[in-house]
């Protein structure tokens, strides 16, 4: 095992186990720059056969990523001359220039490329809401040696994760409450640690990981009173061991997906879980928002790839003592665990399945005359349970989008162009106005592929579907990631975007996507707005159902004055959630609840689910010291 | 965000929205007009039914058909490819076909005819252009009132006019009977929907599931009489709540975004069938439909018929409507789509909708000059027992009590001069009314005595020839009288409670209110009123009361009568045939229906008291002869609790609760006790100008 390390890990590991001369953070106790205390010289740290992993995202995460937006610092949509364009080389579209994309956004979200809205600078110290917290509490950190900042700065990065709330108040304005003390711990016994001492001083702790979260779950409840601790699991991102017998790994909570994929699959491993934030988010966020990855046909979605947790709460730590494939065993307690987004404790370590690499992988896509024909089909791949490891369906407002984010062809490239879009027009009489595409992704061995690929393409060509090619398949799992940047691009012109998924039963898909986007076609209608963008797409299938994911965003420019852009959209929001639950949609198929979305909680859950959930509440955390507020709003004096 | 106006005082309209679409017609071809290129605007743009094909296809590979016939196959033991065979010949039935060449020479015809009968036409188009532009991707139900066969004809040829897509509505299996007429009304796009089905589950799922494809895939209004009937009085029917349910569940059950309702109103001069109707009323029941008959009532298009009113109310977004009635939409989430029913609060919420269109239709009526007169004669006749008056005379109090009613909310259509208006509504009703050289104005006798009745056939009480002789043209009047109570109703309950006040004659609001309420609970099915709405209504109507000084204030803040007699008068007039009856009915419960009895039985016996009273002078007005009316009692007394409804079978009979039955029987007798009103109408003076004896 040994033998497998690489150079990155070693260096890793050399780091830290060398005892490094503990900062005083006392002695410069206003310094701006991180307030961190690192021990290293503890039993957690090493061993055997642990991993130490190097994580692309260094522990200051500005230096990396950006400070109000999505993702890499270098890579972003920008403008030069009237052409918009992507910066960077990380993805495929990086340094090009748009046209296409940008006739889009004109006519489509009616931008003006000329007048853009700079987002305010970066935080000065001063501006910072004073830190709350008893030097009593910080001595103790201190004491135990968990490295921790009260630096401004730290803190704002994480009060927030991604939502359209947290990337407006982050460009124009300010957050009513951010946590007072960060703490990163290194193993699980810190963490313990954190949280008897959190539970000692009655501190309140939010959990944080990635910070890729969408739900408002990581946001501080502004009318907290007691001292909030925001506890950054980025410094547990060992992997613990990997049982290649059993074909599982077990990992520390902290982390990311990226790391985890890159250290496993240099052994040979893959976890095959890849949710479209794979880049920025952990495990413990993972297992916390009961997440989904886009291969899970292959794979399973995180609570299938789940063998055991380490949860650490205010009475205890709950564990499995087991490690086995399954078992009757009264209640399955990693369900109380899975979803419990930061409201009852924290995960330090995580045990989870893997698997070989698979020896071929291929992209395909289908193009279908209609969305009804393409959900028929999934439906029907569902039925007969042919999913390949990945398979999607863009409505034809996304199709569009989708071939608009390319550069200009070259001569050749146009011609050929032409004739496909002759053949798919003319020749099979499909409406550019209707069409849309599936997006498929294969892998296993390359002579089952193709046998798969032929049963595929069978049942498409059943609802009229025909095979579009490897390229436009890639593409579109490519823009998966690209996309995410568009929001930030978005709100320089006005306008304000956010997706938002549901999971529904197969036989209320269609009805469901056509609803919400009649609902706010109309409710964009009564408010004036002239430039807006909703388009939907089905993302995974079930045997009962599928997983929808809308993405809706509009030009504000034509509202009245005194309304307020992001509180217009979050009212959009709202009631194309109520229309996805009188679909007969769910309140989120992997989002989760968060803040954004308690207020449905107990309308899904039922009355008795929620005292149900409360009771354990009360047991795990009584004085609520994981008072993020998801799920379900409690008032600490109800504890 | 819209909060969309779905209860409320109707907002100000006048005639000038309204444009004669026969104009048009008078001076350019017709041939021309029909036969022009006809695109329509339809409901739903890119919906997938657009022929009635389709809809059949969709209908007979629908999931719930399919359910259906498995499950019967199995509890019938009959093989489920015969029932797929009975779904085709359902299908066959119901459905609807679309022949836009027949739609044109129909058109042609209807063109003609109208033009020669009708003078015009009127139609709101500021409402059906704000319609026009609300259509295409919401399906849109069409409500309208339903007075007349005409209302099936003019709906169709008022989209035809405005390229609306044809509407697909819902006809009585009795039209299909006809021959050619079923099938030209099936090329025109109705489908066809047969009176009892509830207990054949087959054909309801086959007729739901049709109506549900036409919502939800057609490209085409889904029109439906929401009263069920065409109404005999002229007054509105109660809302049935069937089709509606049925075609909103697709809505409800989350497979549908919205379902905008609009409530349509037809309203006539003069009725095609007003004499068959006033013979109905009273027992004689309409001949059945016949072609032939059909062509004998051709006969009557040699008469004039006046105008003619069509106003498309207000949309009724059915979210919006949920939403302000803080209703929440999502309880279908489990089990497959065709298994949902609706539940308790959905189908009550269906009530209170139905009501709202109902009402929205009475508030987009228009009243004609006539309906004006009627009220002034039969006011007359109730005050000075006689019928005569003078044009003059009359023409003075129709300005007046027009003034009155427009106040009430009301749309006259009275411009220029009243005197010309007032010739002009006595002379399309010439048959009814003359209008003597020397100007005065009577009643014409329409029944022609001795006329030859089919007893075995008769729905009421056989009523003896001279109370027909009277009752007939009465009944016509009255139902010109009917259409302006749904704008008298409630500020002439009010009128008449404070009729019977205390000697202080003051009362305060609070008092009044539960006063209004017993009397509003009796007469709710007369005037379908809902419940929900009795304290807004009772606010509305007495802000009106004071603004025709007929309800004061007193200084310390009680409510008194105002000096407004004349008016006073009138408003207890008009409710006062519906008390009559109701007392006659109460009374003869009692007699009757100390054990459960058939409801004829006790619509025969309360007729029978009905015409001895009005003999004795006991009951003034031949209206509380109507069947109608005294149906509506029944149901009053039944939610009153003073009698039960026992369903036996196909039969539904009546037991009196003789304790609550004596109290309400009382309250009603004070109610037609008349305080202070010198009647010195008699029944048996009424005198009728004799003309030429009129044909049934």
């Amino acid at each position: 095992m040994k033998s497998a390390d690489d150079g990155t890990e070693k260096m890793k590991a050399t780091a830290c186990s060398a005892v490094e001369q503990p900062r005083d953070s006392a002695s410069e106790p206003q310094q701006q720059q991180q307030q961190a205390v690192c021990s290293i010289d503890r039993s957690c740290v090493q061993r055997k056969g642990v991993k130490n992993v190097q994580s692309v995202i260094p522990r200051n995460r500005l230096e990396l990523l950006k400070w109000n937006g999505w993702g890499y610092k270098d890579s972003m949509f920008d403008v030069k001359g009237d052409i918009l364009y992507f910066t960077g080389k990380r993805y495929p579209i990086g340094n090009q220039t748009l046209p296409y994309f940008t006739d889009w956004a004109i006519n489509k979200l009616g931008i003006d490329v000329n007048r853009r809205n700079r987002a305010q600078p970066l935080p000065k110290p001063s501006d910072f809401p004073k830190a709350k917290v008893e030097t009593a509490f910080l001595s103790e950190l201190k004491a135990l040696r968990i490295s921790h900042s009260i630096a401004g700065l730290d803190r704002l990065v994480r009060a927030h994760g991604q939502t359209l709330h947290d990337a407006f108040i982050l460009r124009e304005g300010a957050f009513e409450r951010i946590p007072d003390v960060v703490v990163w711990p290194e193993c699980h016994e810190d963490v313990v640690r954190i949280v008897e001492v959190a539970q000692k001083y009655n501190v309140v702790v939010i959990p944080f990981g990635g910070g890729t979260s969408v739900s408002g779950a990581v946001s501080c409840p502004i009318k907290e009173q007691r001292t909030i601790l925001s506890l950054d699991t980025s410094q547990m991102n060992r992997i613990l061991w990997i049982d290649h017998g059993n074909l599982v790994a077990c990992c520390e909570s902290g982390i990311i997906g990226q790391d985890l994929e890159r250290a496993l699959q240099a052994q040979g491993y893959t976890t095959g879980h890849e949710p479209d934030s794979y880049e920025f988010s952990s495990l413990g966020g993972w297992v916390a928002t009961r997440a989904s990855g886009m291969k899970k046909n292959t794979y399973g979605n995180i609570e299938e790839l789940l063998v055991s947790v380490r949860f650490v709460t205010p009475t205890g730590v709950l564990e499995k003592k087991t490690q086995v494939p399954r078992m009757s065993c009264g209640p399955d307690f990693n369900h109380i665990v899975l979803g419990s987004e930061g409201t009852l404790g924290v995960i330090t370590e995580a045990t989870i399945k893997i698997r070989p690499l698979p020896p071929s992988k291929k992209y395909g896509s289908i193009v279908f005359p209609d969305f009804e024909s393409g959900v028929k089909c999934l439906r029907e791949v569902a039925r007969q349970r042919l999913q390949p490891s990945s398979i999607r369906l863009m409505d034809n407002e996304q199709f569009k989008f989708g071939q608009t984010l390319r550069p200009p062809p070259g001569y050749l490239g146009l011609i050929i162009d032409g004739l496909k879009r002759m053949y798919i027009t003319k020749i099979k009489g499909f409406n550019v106005d209707t069409m849309c595409v599936a997006t498929l992704v294969f892998e296993g061995q390359k002579k089952d592929i193709e046998h798969h690929e032929k049963k595929i393409y069978a049942i498409a060509a059943n609802f009229n579907g025909i095979p579009a090619g490897e390229k436009n398949g890639e593409r579109g799992y490519m823009l998966t990631f690209v996309i995410a940047y568009i929001r930030d691009l978005a709100l320089e012109f006005n306008v304000v975007a956010e997706s938002f998924e549901t999971s529904v039963p197969w036989d209320r898909t269609i009805t469901l996507c056509k609803n919400v986007k009649h609902r706010i076609g109309e409710e964009c209608k009564t408010l004036g707005i002239d430039h807006y963008f909703i388009s939907c797409r089905v993302t995974q299938t079930y045997d009962v159902g599928s997983c929808v994911y809308f993405y809706f965003g509009f030009n504000w420019t034509s509202l009245p004055e005194t309304s307020d852009p992001l509180s217009v959209y979050e009212r959009l929001e709202e009631m194309a959630r109520d229309e996805i639950l009188a679909s007969g949609g769910s309140l989120s198929h992997h989002h989760g609840v968060g803040k954004l979305r308690a207020k449905w909680f107990c309308g899904q859950v039922s009355p008795l689910g929620v005292q149900l959930y409360s009771a354990t509440k009360k047991q795990l955390d009584p004085k609520n010291i994981f008072a993020c507020g998801n799920l379900v709003h409690i008032p600490s004096s109800s504890l | 965000m819209s909060t969309h106006k779905v209860t409320g005082t109707s907002s100000f309209r006048n005639m000038n929205s309204f444009s004669d679409i026969l104009e048009e017609r008078r001076h350019s071809s017709d041939v021309a007009w029909i036969t022009r290129e006809w695109n329509p605007i339809r409901t739903v743009r890119d919906a997938q039914a657009t022929n009635p094909i389709d809809v059949r296809k969709a209908v007979l590979n629908s999931m719930r058909i399919k359910e259906v016939i498995k499950e019967l196959s199995q509890e019938r033991g009959i093989a489920p490819e015969v029932l797929y065979k009975e779904v085709e010949e359902q299908l066959t039935e119901i459905g609807h076909n679309r022949q836009i060449s027949i739609v044109r020479w129909i058109g042609l015809f209807v063109t003609k005819v109208l033009k020669k009968t009708c003078s015009n036409l009127m139609v709101n188009e500021e409402a059906i252009s704000k319609l026009k532009s609300s259509m295409g991707n919401t399906p849109v139900i069409f409500a309208p009132s339903h007075r007349s066969y005409a209302d099936f004809i003019l709906m169709a040829y008022i989209c035809f006019h405005y390229s609306i897509e044809i509407p697909c509505v819902a006809a009585g299996v009795d039209f299909m009977a006809m021959w050619l007429m079923g099938t030209l009304l099936r090329d025109c796009c109705a489908f066809f929907m047969r009176r009892q089905f509830s207990g054949d589950k087959l054909y309801y799922t086959v007729f739901s599931e049709y109506v549900q494809t036409l919502i939800c895939q057609g490209t085409a209004p889904v029109e439906f009489f929401i009263e069920g009937t065409r109404s005999r009085s002229a007054k509105s029917l109660v809302p049935k709540f069937g089709f509606l349910s049925m075609a909103l569940e697709p809505f409800l059950t989350g497979q549908i975004p919205d379902v905008l309702v609009v409530p349509i109103n037809i309203s006539y001069d003069r009725i095609l069938e007003e004499k068959l109707f006033s013979y109905e009323l009273l027992g004689v029941p309409k001949p059945r439909e016949s072609t032939s008959g059909l062509i004998k009532a051709l006969n009557a298009l040699d008469e004039k018929y006046g105008k003619i009113y069509a106003d498309f109310g207000e949309a009724i977004s059915v979210r919006d409507f949920l939403k302000s009635h803080m209703f929440q939409r999502s309880s279908h989430s489990m089990g497959p789509i065709h298994l949902q029913s609706l539940s308790d609060q959905e189908m009550s919420m269906i009530r209170i909708l139905s009501h709202q269109i109902v009402r929205s239709q009475q508030q987009i009526s228009v009243l004609s000059p006539f309906h004006l007169v009627a009220v002034i004669l039969n006011n007359n006749l109730l005050t000075n027992g006689t019928f005569d008056m003078q044009l003059s005379e009359l023409v003075k109090e129709v300005a007046w009590f027009r003034s009155v009613i427009e106040m009430f909310g009301a749309t006259v259509d009275i411009s220029g001069d009243v005197e010309i208006c007032v010739r002009e509504a006595l002379h399309v009703h010439k048959s009814l009314i003359t209008l003597l050289p020397d100007g005065g104005v009577q009643l014409k006798a329409v029944h022609t005595p001795g006329t030859k009745v089919d007893v075995s056939r008769l729905k009421g009480h056989a009523l003896l020839d001279d109370t027909m002789n009277r009752a007939v043209p009465l009944l016509m009047l009255q139902h010109y009288v009917n259409p302006t109570l749904h704008f008298l109703a409630n500020p002439a309950m009010i009128t008449t409670v404070m009729q019977h006040l205390e000697p202080s004659g003051e009362i305060s609001r609070d008092n009044l209110f539960p006063r209004y309420q017993l009397v509003r609970g009796m007469l709710s099915h007369e005037f379908v009123m809902h419940k929900t709405w009795e304290e807004k209504d009772f606010d509305e109507a007495l802000r009106v009361l004071d603004l025709v000084n007929i309800v004061e204030t007193t200084s310390a803040g009680l409510l008194s009568l105002g000096n407004h007699r004349k008016l006073q008068v009138l408003l207890c007039n008009v409710l006062h045939p519906f008390f009559a009856g109701y007392l006659a009915l109460s009374q003869t419960l009692a007699q009757v229906c100390g054990e459960a009895r058939p409801e004829r039985l006790v619509l025969c016996e309360a007729q029978r008291r009905v015409e001895m009273g009005l003999k004795s002078g006991e009951v003034s007005h031949p209206a509380a002869l109507s069947l109608d009316g005294l149906s509506c009692g029944l149901q009053a007394l039944v939610s009153v609790g003073a009698i039960h409804k026992i369903r036996r079978g196909e039969e539904v009979l009546y037991v009196a609760n003789l304790k609550e039955l004596k109290v309400v029987t009382e309250h009603l007798e004070t109610l037609v006790a008349l305080h202070g009103m010198d009647h010195k109408w008699s029944w048996q003076q009424l005198e009728l100008h004799q003309s030429l004896p009129a044909k049934l």
